[in-house]
């Protein structure tokens, strides 16, 4: 079963492995940081967000400072696919930003069939007719969807 | 048990008795401050719910309930005078006896209710059975300072129980952002409020109203205490005739179901939001989503404070640890209270991520919060919190990111996935007398008009809602005219590259300028950050905001110029400021916090709103909506080409597929080139400490010792009081050394 983690990686259940969802490419064991496995980039900042007032009138231009700012892009070593991008402090290390349980993980999904899109998700009212809450009836008529 | 025992227990009690007796001040309680979950249930209400509930009885006093909060909210935000409420900054909710939000209104910043069960739960505690104070029928109590519930001291609440016969069956709540309350600066906030006695009136709660008439001699200690006495009283009637309403409502629910029915269905609303939030978090995936964010100012100087936010599903908890934040600061205004970071979760739930839930402190019962006191996420009582929104709003935009994370892949989600919403307060404020003569100080409602984050599947919308609520609305050029001394040279102008760039970008936000007009005392003042570091953040690969200050050209009066030059009307901000075409003007471009100070006519007083965050890898963005973007003046062709990669006539913008198909291509393949593994990585560009010219606060690497810039670093507990010095004086002290040198 294939688990999707992010809008690029995944996490493929029988082998614990990460994998890019651009390229099937396998990244690594999925009990650690999928960013181990990525190609790293420490960009400056102003070349995403180039200065918008003169730099040699101003200080501040409406651009990050390249002293306190940078930008750390995470790319499929396969590929090339951006997976993710942090902003951060120069000297700081990347953020291992999602870690999932991967045993939880495998007994929660068992019998569940697993999303494929990411659009998959989102049904609000079906979820509440779901919910285990005896007086749900009345519930997912006034809740789902509501606002 | 011997007698000398007996002895000693009865002494104790006798002095406790006493002690209890005789306390001199009764403040702030940190006891109901630590506890963000639902109250047990009254005896009154486990009997009644054991009875069992009729499901549908209970939906029509929900529906009810609902129409009386928002019909109220809807002619409240019609009368109230405060000019952030006017514009949906309020919000209206009813409270079961204890304390518990049971229901608020869908409109407005319902954040404001979310906090208040601090305040009833304190005011039952200490005035309830107090001989000079208690409570009955008609009776209000007014409250703004947070230490007692609420978000900061700018925001004012109204609090009436409402009765059945003897029985005290619930309570009405009216809160908003109030603004004017007497602090060292105009509007209540400010980056000059150094402690906690800048903050301007602290108004415990206080019975205000009686009988439902407002006591003046309560009602003119308030007023004396504001830069705006006549919006404070307008808004103590909106308040209380919003209150008396929610009571008359609430009544004929009794009248018509039953005073049984009426509390069955409030406490069941309450457990139901907190049984569904619970069921909700154990539907999720077992792990952890990781958000550090930086605020980069104090309001007075540069620093890079961290504000660390690990999100954990455990079973059916979710746990919020927010070890590793910046220390407090205890002479600057950006410090929060933790009942802030608390509400801060609520507000992103239940606008952001689960929107079809009633937004209530019910939604947060499984939440848990780890943290360090005294640090910014857990201010002490004696430092200064005025703009603990700084730190509120970066916990929502983790809340929103870690939350995206989470149900990305989850069977079932409840909002769409998307990149971090524009986060910083980005409204001017003002004080000073007005063209009516008035005295005022508050803040344009501009405030609202921040960016929306970009989501899986579209666009993010441009300056559309602010962050802590998404059913507000966004302040009138017109309006601010009409009351205030200044003329909207620039009112709300898109400007290109002002969106986070990704697969879909985050929206864009629109800049503005002030020019003052007439020759009274008034003048300006902001309170953002993120003019060194992005305040937003993007989503799986998708771009940040950008950073954003405040410019201002001053020393010549601007409308003779004007007057010469009509097409200047058509200037934005870069124009302005890179040509510097009135000579004799200064023109400076400042970091967001800008102290209050008095301008002339004619000088011009300039910021922009903020973007929201990018989604996905900018090489994934449809090139029609590239094209689009030119088109409409939200990207530059420099972004269209550099960023995007998509090649295209400049003038035509007809796009050549192949070749950008190719160039695309190739880019990733350039990618792979100049990306590092993770062991090149790490030994090239992470280091042991931050870096030494950066003054940083917070945990670095994983450390356990929180760094506090000047001060060092030490175990969280073991700092010592951090005082900034007065950046005048830093500077006075640099210009006195260079004189020095010189001899
Ligand atoms: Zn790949």
């Amino acid at each position: 079963m294939k688990y999707l983690a992010t809008e690029y990686v995944q996490i493929d259940l029988d082998n614990e492995v990460w994998e890019c969802r651009t390229c099937d490419h396998t990244l690594g064991s999925a009990r650690e940081n999928y960013k181990i496995f990525t190609k790293i980039y420490n960009r400056n900042p102003q070349e995403i967000h180039r200065p918008k007032l003169d730099p040699t009138k101003y200080e501040f231009t409406f651009s990050p400072n390249p002293k306190v700012c940078a930008i750390y892009e995470f790319y499929c070593p396969n590929c090339g696919t951006m997976m993710d991008v942090e902003y951060t402090v120069p000297g700081a290390l990347p953020l291992h930003d999602f870690e999932l349980d991967i045993d939880a993980l495998k007994e929660k999904m068992q019998g569940r069939t697993p999303v494929v899109d990411a659009g998959e998700g989102v049904d609000t009212t079906q979820a509440l007719r779901e919910g285990a809450h005896d007086h749900s009836c009345s519930h997912d008529k006034n809740y789902g969807g509501q606002r | 048990m011997t007698e000398t025992n007996n002895t000693a227990a009865a002494e104790k009690a006798l002095l406790d008795k006493f002690l209890k007796d005789n306390v001199s001040f009764i403040g702030p309680d940190k006891e109901i401050n630590k506890n963000h979950h639902v109250n047990p249930r009254s005896l009154r209400e486990d009997e009644l719910l054991k009875q069992g509930v009729n499901s549908h009885k209970m939906a029509e006093i929900r529906s009810n309930l609902q129409s009386a909060l928002d019909e109220t909210f809807g002619i409240a935000e019609q009368t109230v005078a405060s000019p952030a409420a006017s514009c949906g900054d309020m919000s209206t909710g009813y409270f079961t006896p204890d304390g518990d939000l049971a229901i608020a209104s869908t409109f407005g910043v319902a954040g404001f209710t979310v906090t208040l069960h601090y305040a009833i739960r304190w005011i039952m505690k200490y005035f309830k059975d107090e001989p000079t104070v208690g409570f009955k029928a008609g009776d209000g109590f007014l409250l703004n300072d947070a230490r007692f519930g609420g978000i900061h001291s700018p925001d004012q609440h109204l609090f009436m129980p409402v009765f059945d016969g003897d029985e005290h069956i619930g309570w009405t709540v009216c809160a908003m952002h109030e603004g004017e309350i007497g602090a060292r600066d105009p509007g209540g906030m400010g980056p000059s409020i150094e402690s906690i006695w800048d903050e301007g009136f602290r108004g415990t709660p206080i019975k205000l109203v009686e009988n439902y008439l407002i006591k003046r001699d309560l009602a003119s200690l308030v007023q004396h205490n504001s830069r705006e006495p006549h919006v404070i009283m307008a808004d103590f009637k909106a308040r209380l005739s919003a209150c008396m309403r929610m009571e008359r409502r609430m009544k004929e629910q009794v009248a018509q179901y039953g005073v049984d029915a009426v509390i069955a269905f409030m406490r069941s609303n309450v457990e139901y939001m907190a049984e569904e939030s619970r069921r909700r978090v154990r539907d999720l995936p077992d792990g952890t989503a990781r958000v550090s964010m930086y605020m980069d100012h104090t309001m007075r100087e540069h620093a890079m404070m961290r504000t660390n936010f690990n999100f954990t599903v455990k079973g059916d908890r979710m746990i919020v640890d927010m070890r590793g934040s910046s220390p407090e600061i205890a002479n600057r205004p950006i410090n929060a209270l933790t009942t802030c970071l608390c509400v801060g979760v609520s507000i992103a739930l239940a606008h952001q991520v689960w929107p079809d839930l009633p937004c209530s402190q019910a939604i947060i019962d499984c939440f848990e919060f780890v943290l360090d006191e005294n640090t910014v996420v857990a201010a002490s009582e004696l430092v200064p919190t005025a703009l603990s929104m700084q730190v509120m709003f970066k916990i929502v935009t983790a809340c929103e990111i870690a939350m995206s994370k989470f149900y990305y892949g989850a069977p079932t989600r409840y909002a769409n996935t998307k990149a971090g919403w524009f986060n910083q307060p980005q409204a001017v404020m003002y004080g000073g007398i007005n063209q009516h003569h008035d005295s005022v100080g508050n803040m344009c409602g501009d405030l609202n008009g921040m960016a929306g984050g970009a989501k899986f599947n579209e666009d993010g919308e441009h300056s559309i809602a602010p962050n802590f609520g998404c059913r507000t609305d966004t302040g009138e050029s017109e309006e601010a005219e009409e009351g205030l001394p200044f003329v909207s040279v620039i009112s709300k102008k898109i400007w290109p590259d002002n969106v986070g760039f990704g697969k879909f970008r985050g929206g864009a936000a629109y800049s503005y300028g002030m020019m003052r007009f007439g020759d009274q005392p008034f003048g300006f003042q902001t309170i953002c950050g993120g003019s060194y570091f992005p305040s937003t953040m993007g989503l799986f690969g998708g771009y940040a905001c950008t950073t954003y200050g405040v410019c201002r050209v001053r020393g010549k009066n601007l409308f003779e110029t004007f007057k010469q030059s009509p097409d200047l009307w058509e200037a934005d901000i870069f124009q302005f400021m890179n040509e510097q075409a009135v000579e004799e003007a200064t023109y400076e471009s400042l970091p967001s916090a800008v102290l209050f100070d008095l301008y002339a006519e004619g000088e011009l007083f300039m910021q922009s709103q903020g973007a929201g965050g990018g989604y996905g890898d900018v090489l994934e963005r449809d090139t029609d909506l590239v094209v689009k973007d030119l088109e409409e003046g939200v990207i530059s062709h420099e972004t269209a080409r550099e960023i995007y990669f998509v090649v295209y006539n400049e003038e035509t913008l007809i796009v050549d597929r192949t070749a950008t198909e190719a160039a695309r291509s190739a880019e990733r393949k350039a990618r792979v080139n100049r990306g590092q593994s993770w062991d090149e990585f790490v030994s090239e560009h992470v280091t042991e400490e931050p870096p030494a010219d950066v003054p940083y606060f917070g945990s670095w690497n994983g450390s356990e010792e929180l760094y506090a810039g000047p001060y060092g670093k030490g175990l969280p507990g073991q700092l010592p009081l951090i005082m900034m010095p007065d950046p005048k004086d830093v500077e006075i002290a640099q210009l006195k050394a260079q004189l020095a040198q010189q001899g």
